[in-house]
């Protein structure tokens, strides 16, 4: 007899599940309490720094890789999202708007990477990021 | 190598590289793109239990080097690498530690298979910033987990013997 069959649900299972759900819990609130607004839009492709703008300031800027990959950035009202791409699954673009600083738009075709952070300059993240 | 343990390799590996094409049809979730659910370690979990460790391993490999040259990118044969050694990995010792049935053993998967996925794409992508969909992917892998062991516990228990007896190891 296989072992799958004598096996039911144990305590173990649930012990799991209780954990595995608090931790979730605990990542949630940890989320939601760390994040802060944005300041500075950086763009990365390949994990090199292109670009980086800040939120303040409306803008739209077309984003070209070395493979012919297209992303249209566009900065609006504090936040920053892609809207339109060239790569085959357009995920980028669904992933919407993004204003708090954590997060990110990634376009894994064309491997761009949309941050927002909390800093104000954009040379210290250059820096940083280098 | 028996000509029936090479069949059943042969046989889950095919299943785990359909069940991978019929995922990357799914549309994005949660937005996380080139990460996976990991509904493929229903076919891991099922080889782990009824072939043995390193025959689940051998699967999973064959199954992510497959998928990645028909479907993937180099990327996403990172992603998929990390996220299917961790769970292996996962997988294996909450089965040894004997506490656990089929259903915690999967779940523990699934939430190593994206945490893993997470860890490779702040590796290659360089930022940390991946990390804010952990809350996303962990609660997904946990959904994903539990699905796939319901699944696999039901499909394992109408398997019959003789199909996995004289095989693996």
């Amino acid at each position: 007899m296989p072992d799958t069959e004598k096996r039911r649900l144990r305590r173990g299972d649930l012990l799991l599940l209780l954990g595995l759900l608090a931790i979730a819990l605990v990542l949630a609130v940890l989320t939601w309490a760390l994040r802060a607004p944005g300041r500075t839009a950086v763009v990365r492709v390949d994990g090199e720094v292109l670009a980086s703008f800040p939120l303040e300031e409306d803008r739209t800027y077309r984003i070209e890789t070395a493979d012919g990959g297209e992303n249209l950035l566009v900065i609006e009202d504090g936040s920053a999202r892609l809207t339109g791409a060239n790569c085959p699954d357009h995920l980028c673009v669904n992933q919407g708007a993004i204003r708090y600083a954590g997060d990110s738009i990634i376009c894994l075709p064309h491997g761009v990477v949309i941050e927002i952070t909390g800093e104000g300059d954009a040379l210290d993240l250059d820096a940083v990021a280098g | 190598m028996k000509a029936k343990t090479i069949a059943q390799y042969g046989l889950l590996a095919a299943l785990a590289l359909v069940l991978s094409y019929l995922e990357s049809l799914v549309p994005a979730f949660f937005a996380v793109p080139g990460m996976k659910l990991g509904l493929t370690n229903l076919v891991v979990l099922l080889a782990l239990y009824r072939m043995g460790e390193l025959p689940a391993l051998a699967i999973n490999f064959v199954r992510i080097v497959l998928v990645s040259l028909l479907f993937g990118s180099a990327l996403s044969f990172l992603f998929s690498l990390a996220g299917g050694l961790l769970s292996w990995l996962v997988m294996c010792l909450l089965r040894r530690s004997a506490h656990f049935s089929m259903l915690g053993v999967s779940m523990a998967g699934g939430v190593a298979h994206n945490v893993g996925q997470i860890l490779a794409a702040m590796l290659v992508l360089e930022t940390w910033q991946v990390a804010s969909y952990l809350l996303a992917l962990w609660v997904s892998g946990v959904a994903a987990g539990l699905a796939v062991g319901l699944i696999c516990h039901e499909v394992s228990r109408r398997l019959p013997d003789q199909l996995f007896s004289g095989g693996g190891n």
